[in-house]
Order: C-alpha cells, then sequence, then structure tokens
C-alpha cells in the first residue's frame, strides 16, 4: 500500500502543462516544483510562465525542454467540442470543461488519496496517543478524559467539511485533530488497560521515564497490531467521504480536480460513457487494493 | 464494564450534554464568519427583528436552547422542533428495515465464511467492494442504467437495499472476530470433541455467547445510522428524512436548523452509548 501511495506522490510529474525540467542559457530551471516569472527567462513582464502561452513558447526557444509524458489540464482548443470522444492524443476522451479526462481523473485521485491519508494518519495518532493517555490517567484526569471524549464524538466529520468550506486548510485540520479521533481512542484505551499491569511497564515506571516516552516506546508498539486492523476502513472511509461531497460541490480546495465532480459529470452527460468508464476504472481500482491489503483479507488467514 | 463506571457515565452525562451544547453553539457562532451579511447577499433574507436579536449572541443562545426552545429556521420557515419531529419517523423507518435485514445477513454471511461454504468469499469481497465505492458512484450507475424504471419500486426499498450492502462488509468481519474468539474457548471446543451436531453448537453455544459484544453494540450503531448514515441515501434518493433536513441546513447555513438537527444526534447518541453500556453490565448469558 505504501509503495503505491508513493507512486502516487509522482502523479503530477506524469500529467503537468508545465515542464520539468529546461536548460535556459547555462542555467537549469524545475517548473515543475517552483513556480517562474516571465522576466526570469528575459521576458519584459513579471508575470508567471504560463508555458502553453506562445509568448512563453518564443522565451524558452532554443533552449532544452524535458517535458512531462501526458498532457495536464490545460483546456484543448483543437477540437471541435469541448467533451470528445477516445482518442490517441486523448486516451480517454475529455470532459466537458475541454480537459483530458485521464489527467483531471488522476489529479483529483491524487487530491483526494492524499487528503484521506493526512486524515486517517491525524486520527489514528491522536487516537492512539489519547487513547493510551486516557488508560494511563488517574481519577479525576480520567474524568475529564472521558468527557473530552464525549464531546469530540458529537462533532461529526460532515459537519466539519461543510463549515470550514470558506476557512482555510489549517483550520481545518486543526479543528479534524481535535475532534476525529475517538475511534482508535477507545481501541487504543481497550488495549492499553491489561497491558499497563505487566512488569516491564511497571519497571520503566519505576526507572522514571517520562509518560510520553513510556507510552511511544513501551505501549504503542504492543497496541499498534490492534490499531492497524481499522486503518484501512478509516482510509476507504475518509475516501468515499470527500467524494461524496465533492459531488455535491462541497469541497476543501475549491477550482481543483475532484472525483465527485466527475462523477457529476458522469450523470449529467450519460452518452459520454468514456466519462462513467474513468470513474468506474478509478473506483473499482480503489477498492480492488482494499481487497489486497492484509487485514481485509482475514478469510485467508483464517 | 464495573458497576463505579457505569454509575460515572450516568453522572456524566449531563455534564457532556451542556457542554456539547456550548461546544456546538461556539463552534456555530465563530466558525462560518458572518451569517448576516452571507445571508443578506444569498437569500435577500431581511429579519423582521433587530440584528442583535436575530443573530443572538453565544450566552443568549446557549440560553435559550437550555430552556429548550431551539428558534425557528431561516429558510423553511416552520421552528425547528416541528421540522425535526416532522422528519424522524421517515428515517427512523428506514433505519429499522435496513437493521432487520442487515444483522440477520451478516451473521449468516460471517458463519457461511467460517465454515468455509463456496460462494460466501466471493459475495464477501464483493460486499467489501461496493461498501468502498462512493455513495454517488452507485447512485450514477442506478440512474444511469435506469434500474429505477426496471423494477419500478419506491425509493425506499433502494435506499434501504443501499444501506444493507454499505454496511454488511464491516459487521460481518466484526461477527467473525468474535465468533473466532467464542470458538477457540474450551467448552465450544470440548463440545467438538463430544462429537455435538456443529449446527448446535454454532446456534446455542458460539451465537448465544459470542455474539455478546455485537448485541451491546446495537443501540449506538442504530443512533449512527439513523443520525448519520442516513444522510447520503436520503438526498441521492430524494426522501424527507432526517438526513436531507440536515443537509439542507448545512448546505444553506441555516444556523437554529443545523444546531437543532446537531443536539438531536449527540443527545440520541450519548444516550444510546450510556443504554449500550447499561446491556453490557446487565446482559449476562448462561453458557451453554
Amino acid at each position: 500500500m505504501i509503495k503505491k501511495l508513493i507512486l502516487l506522490l509522482l502523479l503530477p510529474f506524469l500529467f503537468s502543462d508545465k515542464p520539468l525540467l529546461i536548460y535556459h542559457q547555462k542555467k537549469m530551471y524545475y517548473p515543475c516544483i517552483t513556480s517562474y516569472l516571465e522576466s526570469d527567462f528575459g521576458g519584459n513582464t513579471s508575470l508567471v510562465m504560463d508555458y502553453l502561452d506562445t509568448e512563453s513558447k518564443t522565451l524558452i526557444k532554443g533552449s532544452w525542454v524535458l517535458k512531462t509524458p501526458f498532457q495536464g489540464l490545460s483546456i484543448d482548443l483543437s477540437l471541435p467540442h469541448a467533451s470528445t470522444g477516445p482518442s490517441f492524443i486523448h486516451w480517454l476522451g475529455t470532459i466537458p470543461t475541454g480537459q483530458d479526462t485521464l489527467s483531471y481523473a488522476l489529479h483529483a485521485l491524487y487530491i483526494n488519496v492524499y487528503t484521506a491519508c493526512i486524515l486517517t494518519v491525524i486520527s489514528y495518532y491522536m487516537g492512539c496517543f489519547l487513547g493510551m493517555l486516557h488508560a494511563k490517567s488517574n481519577r479525576s484526569a480520567n474524568l475529564l478524559m472521558q468527557l473530552y471524549l464525549e464531546v469530540s464524538r458529537s462533532i461529526p466529520l460532515v459537519m466539519l467539511i461543510i463549515l470550514c468550506l470558506k476557512k482555510s486548510i489549517v483550520f481545518f485540520l486543526f479543528l479534524f485533530s481535535a475532534t476525529q479521533w475517538t475511534k482508535y481512542a477507545y481501541l487504543a484505551r481497550i488495549q492499553s488497560i491489561p497491558l499497563l499491569k505487566k512488569p516491564y511497564i511497571i519497571d520503566a515506571q519505576y526507572q522514571g521515564i517520562s509518560t510520553i516516552k513510556l507510552l511511544y516506546k513501551h505501549l504503542f508498539p504492543h497496541i499498534r497490531r490492534g490499531t492497524n486492523a481499522l486503518l484501512p476502513h478509516t482510509f476507504l472511509n475518509y475516501f468515499s467521504i470527500i467524494t461524496s461531497l465533492n459531488y455535491f460541490d462541497i469541497t476543501l480546495f475549491p477550482n481543483s480536480p475532484s472525483l465527485g465532480k466527475l462523477v457529476f459529470y458522469a450523470q449529467q452527460y450519460p452518452s459520454h460513457t468514456w466519462i462513467l468508464f474513468t470513474c468506474c476504472l478509478i473506483f473499482f481500482g480503489i477498492s480492488l487494493c482494499a481487497l489486497h491489503i492484509p487485514k481485509l483479507k482475514y478469510c485467508q488467514s483464517e | 464494564m464495573a458497576k463505579p463506571r457505569l454509575y460515572k457515565r450516568l453522572i456524566l452525562l449531563p455534564v457532556v450534554l451542556l457542554l456539547t451544547v456550548l461546544c456546538h453553539v461556539i463552534l456555530l457562532d465563530t466558525l462560518p464568519g458572518n451569517p448576516e451579511s452571507w445571508l443578506y447577499a444569498s437569500s435577500g433574507y431581511y429579519p423582521s427583528m433587530p440584528i442583535e436579536q436575530s443573530f443572538p449572541s453565544v450566552f443568549n443562545h446557549f440560553w435559550s436552547i437550555l430552556q429548550l426552545d431551539l428558534g425557528n429556521s431561516y429558510f423553511l420557515g416552520n421552528s425547528v422542533s416541528q421540522l425535526i419531529y416532522k422528519s424522524l419517523p421517515q428515517t427512523l423507518f428506514l433505519t429499522l428495515c435496513c437493521f432487520l435485514g442487515l444483522y440477520p445477513i451478516a451473521i449468516a454471511l460471517s458463519i457461511c465464511l467460517l465454515c468455509k461454504h463456496r460462494m460466501s468469499r466471493t459475495l464477501h469481497y464483493a460486499f467489501v467492494v461496493i461498501s468502498s465505492i462512493p455513495s454517488c458512484l452507485i447512485y450514477t450507475l442506478l440512474s444511469i442504467f435506469s434500474i429505477y424504471y426496471w423494477f419500478d419500486l419506491s425509493p425506499y426499498f433502494f435506499a434501504i437495499v443501499f444501506l444493507i450492502i454499505r454496511r454488511v462488509a464491516s459487521l460481518t468481519s466484526l461477527c467473525i472476530k468474535y465468533i473466532t474468539l467464542e470458538r477457540k474457548k474450551k467448552y465450544v471446543q470440548m463440545a467438538f470433541a463430544r462429537q455435538v451436531p456443529a449446527r448446535t453448537i454454532y446456534i446455542h453455544y458460539i451465537l448465544k455467547n459470542g455474539l455478546r459484544p455485537i448485541w451491546v453494540r446495537i443501540p449506538k450503531h442504530f443512533c449512527h445510522v439513523v443520525f448519520s448514515g442516513t444522510l447520503m441515501a436520503e438526498v441521492l434518493f430524494s426522501i424527507q428524512g432526517f438526513g436531507q433536513l440536515s443537509f439542507i441546513a448545512l448546505k444553506s447555513q441555516d444556523y437554529p436548523l443545523i444546531l437543532g438537527c446537531l443536539l438531536t444526534a449527540c443527545f440520541s447518541i450519548s444516550l444510546a452509548y450510556v443504554l449500550g453500556d447499561f446491556i453490557q453490565y446487565n446482559v449476562y448469558i448462561k453458557k451453554t
């Protein structure tokens, strides 16, 4: 799974309008990583370089340019209609906005998968840490933790996403990490309570090591096995929620490609079968990947 | 669960509810920015009262909720409590029907999987795949292939099937986990050694004792499905239930309605958790 995620990280370098490398006047430029101004390439204006624009093309004429293998999210104006079927240039056709379907879908997949991954990791670590702390805390702290847990559980994720629409993503992540950790906290607490009575934990406590070190060095490795089982389910759940909200035009990243929007196009234009095909390809692909996660294949281990 | 912990939970319940109300009021009053300007700009809504009374402060909001006054909806006109009261029966019906199908299917499938039945594994894999596909794609596939017209059934039927299919996989995994744990216990091993028929062992020994955590979980699960699980199904299949109401409230930033829906959900979920703990403490099933 991690290898697949790393492979997915390379997607913007495969599907982009910007070149990967430019060797211009004995100097290397990396447009895929940083954005350059026209004045950097000897232009008169200080506008950001648009590498598909004819003026920009004349600026880098004669330079060595390494392009990405596939077209990015730019609108293909050479086509007779915005939405056209599959061809040699656009393998899976174009969507009604004139963008290449494959590039659009893969960019959207990249955004959704990484958002879901970040949310899963945050809820996992926050949940495990607070669950272990809950198990270890004494009476009054235990009561406070229980209160915090009960209040946090009452705030649904969908509400947080919709409320944080016009706010920054950092603010959303802060609120998310403060509230959406209860599932893992329960698991971590249940698994930590018997472990706290083990001799090696008592020994570590007598040695006087700090609570955080005790939790992460001695307790966390033992509870990981149980909590890890929920990870694929959580990831798929977040992925599904984000996509479904995108379908209703509720997105954390406005003006960026989204899988929900692609499904919406598929529903609005049923005759454009290539859009539906792309959607099915992506979602069934993800589901089949989920099937290969060892924790879901418990039937084989039985 | 130990008895003191149950008492502690019961004593904590009013405090939790108060804190939840306060937390939600603060969140709603501070998060979305400026509700007045948004309302003026988007819908031409002009409050009949002065601004201070129309958009009360955090303290006034909190005080009115403590007096069980949830206010009126900005867009739907009616009082919030009335709207919630009207929409809840549809959602409860949906969830009840879903549960009547969901639990027998999941338990039967888990037993078939453990007995290594021929088709069960394929069926379970199919359920896992379907549960990880977003609801909007399933709805799009249903509408594009016009399955509604083929069968000419009510949207309730589709919504119930949709809810069941999306939940079977996770419940089956849970059932398998508990059944496997119970099967390893000595009294079950002894029954197998005494050559008691497998069906008797499964029904009278394992299901009776092993699925106790599942029965305890039912109130919590029911509340979660009522207040968050049915949202997508109701929106997609146009059922005027609680999920649809919360979605409309969130989409149109109807603050009193959002708060009303959230508080109803929170109260019910908190009560369901306490009920779950109570069942766990009181239900003692004798081993055969």
